[in-house]
């Protein structure tokens, strides 16, 4: 028995050691190597999931880089801002996207969605580590090894530019609009009323943190909102989602955009706008100097 | 408690410890932490449907206590039947009362008469499939006098509950399970590291093999239409492997863990699609349930003696009802009858007993003809999985459809790369380890230590890289 203990253990300690030590690292060299330094004419930033990746064209706003990336929650968005105030001190306003969908509970499964651990798994402090651990260990010890191949590659190919490879403007062309509202079912007006188990548990806690980051770096932070169509089913959390603004973020100016005028044909979905859409909502952002 | 899940990571080394450190000087009380750890072990998934077993387990122990003590047949033969309906009922009611009743309602509608029925929303209990007919083989034993009933109900209850194998088998015969619990269990360090192989083994087959060709098989039987005949064609492969490396993947890490704990289980897959018949297949497939039938239904129906038209009779039965044992659903009656129509030949030819050995059993490679009988029978084996996994009759008819056309020649639209060199890899391992009871059995076992330790890290490692997330394994739902 004492002999079957003793190889389990030194099994695992060994399996466990290596993967830490490898791990440790990787995550070492690409920190320290990571590049998320923006032109230097660039003062404001973008950070959120879908909704800005479509909606901020860069190349038609002035100083502006739109670093939102499809499926990214705040706790993603929080690993890239500290990485871009650090290495851009002359970034002076943050946008982040804020909408009904962006507090909601099923943010927290993004956590595990598309695979940004691996990407982003050099950047966490102790704290991410163990929110991840402590909510999935499986998925997290997965994607930890999954991280370790990820840094490896990015070391042997000296592939260290993220500011690129992790968001962006999504330019969109097609658009489903007219077949998506011939089939929709549902009532947007009726409003869900407000319960916390409705409300994400760990994601929002990083927009706070972002807002806190930005705050005591003297950047302006501004929660924003992007158009999206009036029949998007995200207007019936309106009322939540104002309830919990005025609560947590009342004192953070807000960009509310949900009422920009569009035409169908300049939405993807109801969610999202097409690089029309998204040509004329920049070229007016452009105008108005926000 | 899934076996892919962190749960049962801690709670192994737990009963394990408890097990061999604190209730190893005595054996009732390891027996009563095997009970107790099994009901907590079932009890995490649903512990309403715990009273189901310990019902079950209570009515075949009394009835094994009746059984010993009458002589008269029929008194005997009346307490085989309480234990028969009251362990089927259970099985029927949770499992088909639906699909009995909307075939009922769907009979009459066809003769003109609407009945109005209302059908339950019932929540089949995990394991029922497996563990009613362990406790079944419990009381056919003894009335068939081959088992001294058990006097002991901390062992009995031990057999029935026995959580390695309790949701999803080897269906364990008395016989073989029962008498366990009555010894002395002593630690062995070869049975144990053999054990642990085993699971490992069983993990790489499940959470590398099986869910990564879910994900496929899901996306082209979903959407069947939308793909040309050779993409149908390799989601009906991919599914051959997926249930493949699902079941007999839990299989290993149960016998695996039973090992851990001084049991010796029975062999529930021996390289089936390795099989160069029918046949054989249905030797290596399942074999806990295939044995099962075949000793407490198949031979009492007169097996393969008899008349022709008896043998076929017993044949469609046995095949039938091991369809209908997965499921309330007329596919996996299909998929039954279907398996019938492939080994019939065989039986009625006389040669259903040609291929005892595993393929090329003292040479390196097989022979042409071989590889041949091998690729045919896995072709017929795959055309019935799709029925077993269509949702209906008309979806495996149109799958079928689509795939007997000219577009079966074309280039799959789905090249899932990294899943078939998996698949490779996976192939070769157990054609290596085809001798033994599974794959990694004793691979590795004349290399240097280094080596043989890094044939296992680079198994964990490729868990770790191409599992998903925990998925539950296919046969809990049967």
């Amino acid at each position: 028995m004492k002999l079957f203990l003793k190889n389990t253990i030194l099994f695992f300690c060994l399996l466990y050691g290596s993967i830490f030590a490898l791990v440790i690292g990787g995550n070492y060299i690409i920190n320290s190597q990571a590049d998320f330094t923006l032109k230097p004419h660039i003062n404001k930033i973008v950070l959120g999931n879908s909704h800005p990746a479509g909606t901020f064209n860069d190349s038609l706003i002035s100083n502006f880089k739109n670093l939102a990336d499809p499926g990214d929650n705040y706790f993603y968005g929080y690993q890239k801002l500290k990485k871009i105030i650090k290495q851009n001190p002359q970034v002076d306003t943050v946008y982040v996207e804020f909408n009904p969908k962006t507090i909601l509970l099923w943010e927290d499964s993004k956590l595990w969605k598309k695979n940004q651990i691996p990407n982003y798994q050099a950047f966490f402090n102790f704290n991410d580590h163990y929110l991840l651990a402590s909510i999935n260990s499986l998925s997290y010890q997965q994607d930890m090894i999954k991280g370790l191949t990820t840094n490896v590659k990015r070391i042997a190919t000296n592939q260290y530019n993220f500011k690129d490879s992790l968001g962006g403007f999504r330019h969109v062309k097609s658009s489903y609009i007219n077949v998506i509202l011939d089939t929709l079912t549902y009532k947007n007006e009726k409003q869900f009323k407000f319960n916390q188990k409705m409300i994400s548990r760990y994601d929002l806690l990083y927009l706070s943190k972002m807002v806190d980051l930005c705050q005591n770096k003297n950047i302006q932070i501004i929660l924003v909102r992007s158009p999206y169509h009036k029949k998007f089913d995200a207007h019936r959390y309106e009322t939540i989602f104002q309830i919990y603004r005025m609560e947590h973020f009342k004192t953070i100016p807000f960009l509310d955009f949900m009422n920009f005028p569009m035409n169908n044909w300049e939405f993807k979905d109801l969610e999202h706008l097409n690089f029309k859409g998204a040509r004329k909502f920049s070229l007016w952002f452009e105008e108005q100097n926000l | 408690m899934l076996f892919n899940s962190i749960d049962f990571a801690v709670f192994l080394p737990i009963v394990f410890s408890l097990y061999w450190f604190v209730t190893n000087k005595h054996l009732k009380l390891q027996n009563l932490l095997i009970v107790a750890a099994s009901y907590f072990f079932y009890g995490w998934w649903d512990w309403r449907f715990l009273s189901l077993i310990i019902f079950s387990t209570i009515i075949d122990y009394t009835i094994g206590i009746y059984l010993s003590n009458e002589t008269k047949t029929k008194k005997r033969k009346a307490l085989l039947w309480t234990s028969i309906i009251v362990n089927l009922g259970f099985l029927g009611f949770f499992k088909y009362y639906n699909f009995f009743l909307d075939n009922f309602t769907t009979a009459f509608s066809f003769f003109g008469t609407e009945i109005s029925t209302r059908s339950l929303n019932i929540i089949l209990p995990v394991g029922i499939s497996f563990y009613t007919f362990q406790t079944l083989s419990y009381s056919i034993d003894v009335y068939r006098k081959k088992l001294e009933p058990t006097k002991n109900i901390i062992a009995f209850a031990a057999f029935v509950s026995f959580f390695p194998q309790l949701v999803a088998g080897p269906i364990e015969r008395a016989t073989n399970l029962l008498p366990q619990f009555y010894k002395k269990r002593t630690f062995k360090y070869q049975q144990a590291v053999n054990g642990l192989r085993q699971i490992l083994w069983g993990l790489f087959k499940k959470m590398v093999i099986a869910d990564n060709c879910a994900a496929i098989v899901n996306t082209i039987f979903d959407n069947h239409q939308d793909y040309s005949g050779s993409t149908l064609v390799l989601g009906a492969v991919f599914f051959a492997f997926q249930i493949y490396g699902d079941f007999s993947g839990y299989s290993d890490i149960a016998i695996g863990t039973a090992r851990l704990f001084g049991f010796n289980l029975m062999q529930n897959f021996a390289f089936p699609y390795f099989s160069r018949d029918i046949a054989e297949f249905w030797r290596r497939w399942h074999i806990s349930l295939s044995t099962w039938f075949r000793d407490y239904l198949y031979i009492p129906l007169g097996g393969s003696r008899g008349t022709k038209a008896k043998v076929i009779r017993n044949v469609f039965i046995i095949f039938i009802v091991s369809g209908f044992w997965h499921g309330a659903n007329w596919t996996f009656i299909v998929w039954g009858a279907l398996n019938a129509l492939y080994f019939l030949p065989l039986l009625l030819a006389n040669k259903n007993r040609h291929n005892l050995e595993v393929v090329a059993y003292n040479k390196k490679r097989p022979s042409i003809k071989a590889i041949f009988s091998i690729l045919v029978t896995f072709g017929l084996t795959t055309l019935a999985w799709i029925f077993f996994r269509a949702e209906n009759i008309n979806h495996a008819f149109q799958y079928i459809k689509g795939i007997f056309n000219k577009s079966v020649f074309s280039i799959p639209e789905l090249r899932p790369t990294n899943i078939l060199v998996l698949l490779v890899l996976f192939i070769s391992i157990e054609w290596l380890g085809r001798r033994n009871q599974y794959a990694i059995e004793t691979i590795g076992f004349k290399w240097k230590r280094p080596v043989r330790l890094l044939f296992y890290y680079t198994l964990v490692i490729i868990i770790f890289l191409f599992s998903k997330n925990e998925e539950t394994f296919i046969y809990f739902q049967f």
